[in-house]
């Protein structure tokens, strides 16, 4: 997939941690990839394979909200924002628009859960 | 008929407006965008939404108080990013209401479920209108790596309800 580049970890090792500048995001090939709170260590989420991660964070220019750690080994496809950005610039407006307006869509998801 | 629980006044999600930038031309997507939103503290949501607001390609909408956008259980034919205003969304066992940013059907009608919210306006209500038949005709075209994180994030959204 062009832009994409792909990249294994072994069990253990950590891709990045909770207030870390966002630089990649990832699509899990195979393996787990564990999600745990910053302070607390808590694993939140267990990732598995066609899951993605750290996109919100690269979209919008931001740091980690939580650190990722591969539980086993695993195979990824990694892209950086510039990679992104290139795709999204030789994208339709409609196809920047929908994977934008996607991740609004579950920021006010998340919220509305909070909420109740 | 059972009563739905209400927020009352208590707005669940709402991108505040209040840092709204000049972004004196700058094109989102490219350094200087980021480097403007960094420099400024923008919220994730609100770089995405400011950036959002630049697209010229979706159709304004104008609601009035109290009138319909959408029904829950119903196709979606237009999703609908909140520009201005207030609407109340019900999934027939709560209430919530929501400001700009808010975004209602985009997940639900890419998957061709039916609308997960009824919403009404409060008020005066500005949306941008996304056109599902146009969007729907362009998906497969969209870049596969994005349509995979598409994909997963519509699954986050849909099983967060």
């Amino acid at each position: 997939m062009s832009g994409f580049k792909e990249v294994s970890f072994s069990s253990g090792t950590t891709l990045f941690k909770a207030g870390d500048s966002a630089t990649n995001l990832y699509i899990l090939q195979s393996g787990t990839i564990d999600l745990s709170d910053g302070t607390s260590g808590h694993v939140f989420a267990q990732l598995g394979p066609g899951d993605t991660f750290g996109e919100q964070a690269v979209l919008a220019g931001g740091v980690r909200s939580a650190t990722a750690t591969a539980a086993t080994d695993c195979l990824c496809l990694e892209l950086n924002s510039s990679g992104l950005n290139a795709i999204l610039s030789a994208e339709s407006p409609m196809s920047n628009l929908v994977f934008k307006a996607l991740h609004l869509q579950l920021f006010m998801q998340n919220a509305v859960n909070r909420a109740r | 008929m059972t009563e739905l629980a209400s927020t009352d006044e208590d707005i669940a999600y709402e991108v505040s407006m209040a840092q709204l930038p000049d972004f004196h031309g700058i094109q989102p997507d490219t350094l200087l965008w980021n480097t403007t939103c960094d420099s400024l503290g923008l919220t994730s949501d609100q770089r995405i939404f400011y950036a959002l607001c630049k697209s010229t390609h979706i159709d304004s909408h104008v609601f009035h108080p109290n009138a319909s956008i959408c029904r829950a259980g119903e196709d979606v034919h237009q999703a609908h990013i909140v520009v201005d205003g207030y609407v109340e969304l019900s999934d027939g066992t709560r209430k919530v209401k929501v400001g700009a940013g808010a975004v209602i059907g985009l997940a639900e009608g890419i998957i061709e479920q039916p609308h997960t919210w009824s919403a009404i306006a409060v008020g005066l209500v500005t949306t941008n209108a996304i056109s599902m038949t146009k969007l729907l005709r362009e998906w497969p075209l969209f870049h596969k790596g994005l349509r995979g994180i598409e994909r997963c994030t519509i699954s986050r959204i849909t099983d967060a309800k």
